[in-house]
């Protein structure tokens, strides 16, 4: 049994293992850094720290979408010094998921998306994002 | 405590005492008659054993203990000081060094092989006792004479000297005590300066030692005091004279040992006579933590300075006021903190070059100078190896073959400096040697050679600006690609790691004399003080000190030449850029309005346009996080301001080529 934050972003859903999430923020100021890929949304200040933002939707191809009040940075933090954080439509809640309800991850799913199955939790259905792997900061 | 701290304890003290070995073992090559550097390096080996033991590293532990066998006899002059003998030892101590780095790693000592160092001081052990064994056999029990001098200093001159031999009862059933209250009984006497063995209460006591006191009374005095302790079957009292040095062999150890000479005087000066400050360890991961907190706080000084000037109330002001000093005070002390003796950087070098001449065949004098010059921790963690980068090349290109230097009238052995000192707001590191130097037509031939240059401008080029060649990328003028220095990255590499650390390399040199490489850094990358300029409402920093001058915007000064702009500086043609173009800020625009910003660079200039001065700060640099690392063009760093936004620090060398 593991436990999942889900989050939404553009209509799907997604879970990324709690074991990766630092915390959830609300919005916070970005400053943008020149020159860098168009995913990476610059820097915020969080707590008298400086950490890289990444529009997860624009990493993985979908649609840009412009912020909302349910939008939340997910900041994930493979170790010291390396947090980054995600911007995701809105985080839902922490699921408890248990090795039966993951599937292996079908040809289907997006291609940059480094997923690691699909859980099917009562009636929700959402891909085990490894965010780590897909943004390159495992 | 739990096991982890005292393994982080451990684990420090081992490398210290490692350092010390290291250290000491250079001495030793270079005065193999030493005793007191013998002694030095038998006290760290036998803590490490002890260490070791306590923690459950056996292998450690048992290595350790062979060694110890080894500078025992060295101590007591039954095993030759030479150059094989030191590198052994040398060995030995680099085996350490791995089963320490395999604990850090995976708290065991167990996967470092140490058959083949075991046998290499075994053989050791036996060959070179098999010499002595035959006067050694009649001198177990002999206790090794103090020299005049040492005698001198214990200001004992005038008492006469006595080897005493006590034997006790084979019946006593505590032999050690016996002996033990002998020694006791002779203290009153006089002084006590050696027992044979050393420890009469360990188990191993036999029964029979040796012991050598120094006392105004005559031997059969001396003889009934013994036999008065109970118990005890002989005592034999022999007169004996002092020697006037302690090893006859040391003098024929000492042409042997200068094959590959490395002077280390510095440090081993420096060990004999280090302060004794009250200090206390801290964790780094709580300096750093300190240092953040220190920068929130001044966040918050630099919003309560402006909402204080935004009042007009004096009582606030007053207030705030006192707290900015206070804040200066405490931002003194933090850096003070965080400044670590470049030692902990140098302390690897005399190793370093040592095995380097060597390994090329090359004599040198090592020296190095102001070795407790003082720098940012997180600058002598980088500095590194760029000196080694350079020190390299001072041996491998820069120091001739003893033949070679022969015959243009220079000493077989080099000398290479390394020096350290303070001058203003920077620390200057200097790399000196003394060996064939550079040839400023090669390097011009070869940059003419590359395309760096064109024969017309070459002639008007400085020395500096010739010298500066070597820096560029894929410049070398070594002949053949060595083990040493050939690895592929030049000193390109070691440029831009200085350049990083916003400081500077220069090198001087002349034919014939040698070269000297000159860095220049700052005392510390943590805080700046730094211009805040505005560009359509993005927030920029400029550190002050690469701005040489403030004006304003003026379309006259501006000249147009093959597309590229041109600023004119008191009469010098500079490049000149709008920074919303660089940085390419969304609906920015150069306006008549706006403001410049002359950055200088050495004696490279550019003129940077932005749209407003907001004004000067100190402000805290803070690193992008590693997931940025390499993709940041021209942004060195990030602060965070009053109102709690990033702003970006910009790395003015990627702007003025």
């Amino acid at each position: 049994m593991s436990k999942y934050v889900v989050f939404r972003l553009a209509e799907e859903q997604y879970g990324i293992s709690i074991e990766q999430v630092r915390s959830i923020e609300t919005m916070l100021p970005i400053t943008r850094i020149p020159g860098t890929e168009r995913y990476v949304l610059g820097v915020m200040n969080l707590r008298g720290v400086v950490i890289p933002v990444v529009d997860l939707r624009l990493r993985l191809g979908l649609a840009a979408n412009s912020l909302t009040a349910e939008s939340r940075i997910i900041v994930i933090t493979p170790e010291s010094g390396s947090e980054v954080g995600v911007v995701v439509d809105s985080a839902e809640n922490v699921l408890d998921v248990s090795d039966e309800q993951i599937q292996p991850a079908g040809d289907a799913v997006n291609t940059i998306a480094c997923i690691d199955g699909i859980a099917t939790v009562d009636d929700r259905i959402f891909a085990l994002l490894d965010v780590q792997s897909t943004l390159g900061v495992a | 405590m739990d096991q982890s701290e005292y393994l982080q304890a451990f684990i420090e003290e081992t490398q210290e005492n490692l350092q010390t070995i290291n250290e000491n073992l250079l001495a030793l090559e270079h005065q193999p008659g030493d005793l007191d550097i013998i002694n030095t390096i038998f006290r760290a080996a036998h803590t490490l054993k002890g260490m070791a033991g306590a923690m459950q590293f056996q292998h450690m532990a048992h290595l350790t203990h062979e060694m110890e066998s080894n500078l025992d006899l060295m101590r007591a002059g039954e095993l030759k000081v030479s150059s094989d003998t030191v590198d052994v030892l040398f060995e030995a101590h680099d085996v350490l060094q791995s089963q320490l780095n395999a604990i850090i790693e995976t708290t065991s000592d167990e996967s470092v092989n140490l058959s083949a160092i075991l046998a290499r001081l075994q053989t050791l052990l036996h060959a070179e006792t098999a010499a002595t064994a035959m006067q050694g056999a009649g001198r177990v029990g002999v206790v090794a004479l103090p020299s005049l001098e040492q005698l001198n200093e214990l200001g004992i001159q005038h008492d006469s000297l006595y080897s005493i031999r006590v034997k006790v009862d084979e019946t006593s059933p505590m032999p050690s005590v016996r002996a033990f209250m002998v020694i006791k009984q002779y203290e009153g006497a006089g002084e006590v300066l050696g027992t044979e063995p050393e420890d009469v209460t360990s188990d191993a006591f036999q029964g029979e030692f040796t012991l050598l006191l120094s006392s105004q009374m005559d031997g059969e005095q001396l003889r009934t005091m013994g036999l008065g302790v109970s118990e005890i079957a002989s005592v034999s009292v022999e007169a004996v004279r002092p020697t006037a040095h302690v090893f006859a062999e040391a003098s024929s150890v000492q042409s042997e040992a200068t094959a590959a000479t490395t002077a280390a005087k510095e440090t081993t000066a420096g060990s004999h006579q280090r302060h004794q400050t009250k200090s206390v360890r801290v964790d780094v991961d709580r300096l750093d933590t300190l240092m953040n907190l220190y920068s929130e706080f001044v966040i918050d000084k630099n919003r309560l300075e402006q909402i204080s000037r935004s009042r007009n109330d004096g009582q606030l002001s007053t207030t705030v006021q006192h707290l900015s000093r206070v804040g200066a005070d405490l931002q003194d002390i933090i850096m003070k903190i965080r400044m670590i003796p470049l030692e902990t950087v140098f302390n690897r070098f005399p190793r370093l070059v040592r095995d380097l001449a060597k390994s090329l065949g090359k004599q040198v004098d090592f020296e190095i100078f102001g070795a407790d010059t003082e720098i940012d921790r997180v600058l002598a963690d980088e500095i590194g190896d760029p000196l080694v980068h350079i020190l390299r090349n001072s041996m491998d290109h820069g120091l001739e073959t003893p033949a070679e230097r022969q015959q243009s009238g220079k000493s077989a052995t080099g000398t290479v400096e390394l020096k350290a000192f303070h001058a203003g707001n920077h620390v200057f590191i200097e790399i000196r040697d003394d060996g064939r130097g550079i040839d400023r037509n090669r390097i011009l031939q070869k940059a003419i050679q590359r395309g760096l240059t064109d024969v017309e401008r070459s002639k008007t080029l400085t020395d500096e600006q010739v010298y500066d060649f070597l820096f560029q990328s894929g410049f070398s003028t070594a002949e053949k690609v060595s083990d040493i220095s050939g690895r592929g990255v030049g000193l390109d590499a070691v440029k831009s790691k200085i350049e990083s650390l916003s400081g500077d390399v220069t090198v001087q040199s002349a034919v014939g004399e040698g070269s000297t490489f000159l860095i220049r850094l700052p005392l510390t990358v943590s805080i700046l003080s730094a211009m805040l300029v505005d560009v359509q409402n993005e927030t920029y920093c400029i550190p002050t000190n690469s701005i040489e001058h403030m004006d304003r915007m003026n379309t006259s000064n501006i000249s147009t030449v093959r597309g590229e702009k041109l600023w004119n500086f008191r009469g010098r043609m500079i490049p000149f850029v709008y920074l919303g173009d660089v940085f390419e800020v969304p609906e920015a625009a150069l306006s008549s309005d706006a403001r410049v910003a002359i950055l200088r660079k050495g004696d490279k200039m550019l003129a940077l346009a932005v749209d407003k001065f907001i004004g000067q700060q100190e402000v805290v640099l803070k690193s992008l996080g590693r997931y940025l690392g390499g993709r940041t063009a021209g942004v060195s760093g990030a602060t965070i301001l009053g109102d709690g936004e990033v702003a970006l620090i910009l790395d003015p060398n990627t702007f003025i080529r």
